[in-house]
């Protein structure tokens, strides 16, 4: 299986050195060999992953939502009801 | 023993304190600095109504991906080795209203990835049994907190057998329930559709009383679904129970020592008044190679939100956003996590979602087609936990037989059905090995009424 492990590196918004990168693409490479094993199953398109949902769910009975007001009188920093960050760069 | 009034909650805090101690296993990250005051009011609450607070004074340990409000957080990671929650996920607000003293936080593999609890940044975690041996994992310090009787009882997560196998690497019982009964809400993401916050207890009575408190509907989790009560079990429940066999969970993968065990538990069930079905789920061998597919595609789309702008590590030395974005990234993660944010990326990138990800959603609906047609035969499964005993800390694998040896549990992770590992044999190095029951969903209580009554016929699960 051919693979840019860079391009897959990028696309993951990681940057790998020369040392990482010896061992990540022949890791990768292992793993991709062992999902590869996986045929081409036909189960008529019913593909979707969701669980049925019982038909007695009752109301929750128990659920306290955070409120923004507690976000951000939780928040290290805030102006005007937004809670602020360190800025990304300097300059 | 509380609720007879033999010992205090302020005792039992205090011994449980003694052997954190004590015992150097390295099965915290974060020990909390209150549980003795929560334990005096414990012992202080007047006529104290069990039925309300079933966990009055009960030190229990939380694996450290489960977010505690004001205490550190890290999913041992760099990346999170300074994140302290503002709010308690819905399964500490049930603990804490059931009376429960959270003794700390324990380690874990970085991002709950990994099956010895050696990738956090904080360290491995040592087997109480023998401090050479793996505690398994990722909820490897959970369960070497309770086997150590470093908390009476702990919260795991597990995605793809997490709770299970530390659980039986340490020689307590891990309950993993049916996917949805325990709200998800304020647990870090690793896989959204796989993982379960479960229980590792050191007997099935615990799991059932600690999953009672736990499970709920909750409006947060929009996965989450009703659950009912267990009400505990009887001794007779394996009378007449028909259990199955998975052929394919018995290859010559599992080691002679791990069958064994298996066929000597199956051997007692059968005493007990069992009728046991060898059967055939054929998908099965697929069942791994799905659940890395679909881990790994959700991992690299969760943990993306780790960027080092609203929250955790952010590098130093940035020039531009994109920079400081994968220097953040590339030094807060560790290798087996950028492992999988690659394979996940790689999976669901042009030209190969087709032949990855899709192929992998099929697969497990035919393992779910299967399960269930196998489900109509019988009432539990039971099958190995690991294939292969506890394995010492050091021991070189390839990724290959790392992954692979999950075939065991990953089935009922990517089901979403309820499994349960509960201590049975020994190994030659003297370390335990559970066996897996696995029920269909929502049939927890069938689950651990079998595993209660498995419990008390080996006359296991005697609490201290």
């Amino acid at each position: 299986m051919e693979y840019d492990i860079k391009k897959i590196a990028e696309l993951s918004a990681l940057r790998i050195n020369a040392e990482e990168e010896n061992i990540l693409r022949q890791d990768i490479a292992e793993m991709i060999g062992l999902v590869s094993e996986l045929p081409d199953i036909s189960v008529n398109n019913d593909t979707g992953q969701f669980m049925d949902m019982r038909s007695d769910n009752p109301e929750p009975s128990y659920c306290k939502c955070v409120t923004s007001d507690e976000i951000v009188a939780a928040a290290p920093e805030s102006i005007h009801g937004f809670y602020t960050v360190p800025k990304a760069l300097e300059n | 023993m509380l609720r007879e009034n033999k010992c205090s909650a302020a005792e039992i805090n205090a011994d449980v304190q003694a052997r954190i101690k004590e015992k150097q296993l390295n099965a915290y990250i974060t020990l909390s600095a209150d549980t003795a005051e929560i334990a005096e009011n414990a012992d202080n609450s007047f006529a104290v109504n069990w039925d309300q607070h079933p966990l009055m004074g009960i030190p229990v340990a939380v694996k450290d991906n489960i977010s505690t409000k004001g205490m550190l957080t890290t999913c041992g990671s760099r990346m999170l080795s300074n994140y302290v929650p503002f709010y308690d996920a819905t399964v500490i607000e049930k603990l804490k209203h059931a009376g429960a003293v959270i003794t700390g936080k324990t380690n874990m593999d970085e991002f709950a990835m990994g099956c010895a609890s050696d990738t956090s940044i904080f360290g491995s975690v040592k087997n109480p049994i023998n401090a050479d041996f793996s505690a398994g994992g990722s909820s490897g310090g959970s369960a070497a907190a309770v086997a150590s009787g470093q908390a009476i009882a702990a919260l795991g997560s597990d995605t793809g057998g997490s709770v299970r196998q530390p659980a039986s690497f340490c020689g307590v019982v891990g309950f993993k329930p049916t996917y949805g009964t325990v709200s998800r809400y304020g647990l870090i993401a690793f896989a959204s559709s796989l993982d379960q916050i479960g229980t590792i207890t050191r007997n099935v009575y615990d799991a059932s009383l600690l999953y009672n408190t736990i499970c709920d509907r909750d409006r947060r989790d929009s996965t989450s679904v009703s659950a009912r009560s267990i009400s505990l079990p009887n001794c007779s429940a394996l009378k007449g129970l028909k259990i199955g066999l998975p052929s394919e969970l018995m290859t010559d993968e599992i080691s002679a020592e791990v069958k064994k065990t298996v066929n000597d538990a199956i051997i007692e069930m059968g005493k007990a008044g069992a009728v046991i079905k060898p059967i055939s789920v054929p998908s099965l061998k697929y069942a791994v190679s799905a659940y890395y597919i679909i881990s790994s595609a959700e991992a690299a789309s969760n943990l993306g939100r780790f960027d080092g702008i609203r929250y955790g590590y952010r590098a130093k030395d940035r020039r531009s956003l994109k920079e400081m974005y994968e220097r953040t990234r590339s030094e807060g993660f560790g290798l087996e996590v950028k492992r999988r944010i690659l394979l996940g990326n790689f999976v669901l990138s042009e030209g190969y979602y087709d032949s990855y990800y899709k192929r992998a959603i099929s697969a497990v609906e035919l393992l779910k087609r299967e399960i269930s047609e196998a489900f109509k035969k019988v009432d539990v499964m039971v099958s190995p936990v690991y294939p292969e005993p506890p394995f010492r800390l050091n021991k070189v694998r390839s990724k290959t037989e790392r992954y692979t040896a999950d075939i065991c549990t990953v089935p009922a992770s990517l089901t979403g059905y309820p499994a349960i590992s509960v201590p049975f044999g020994c190994s030659a190095d003297g370390m335990p090995i559970g066996i897996q029951l696995m029920a269909e969903r929502f049939n927890d209580q069938k689950l651990l009424s079998a595993a209660y009554a498995f419990e008390q016929m080996i006359g296991g699960g005697v609490d201290e």
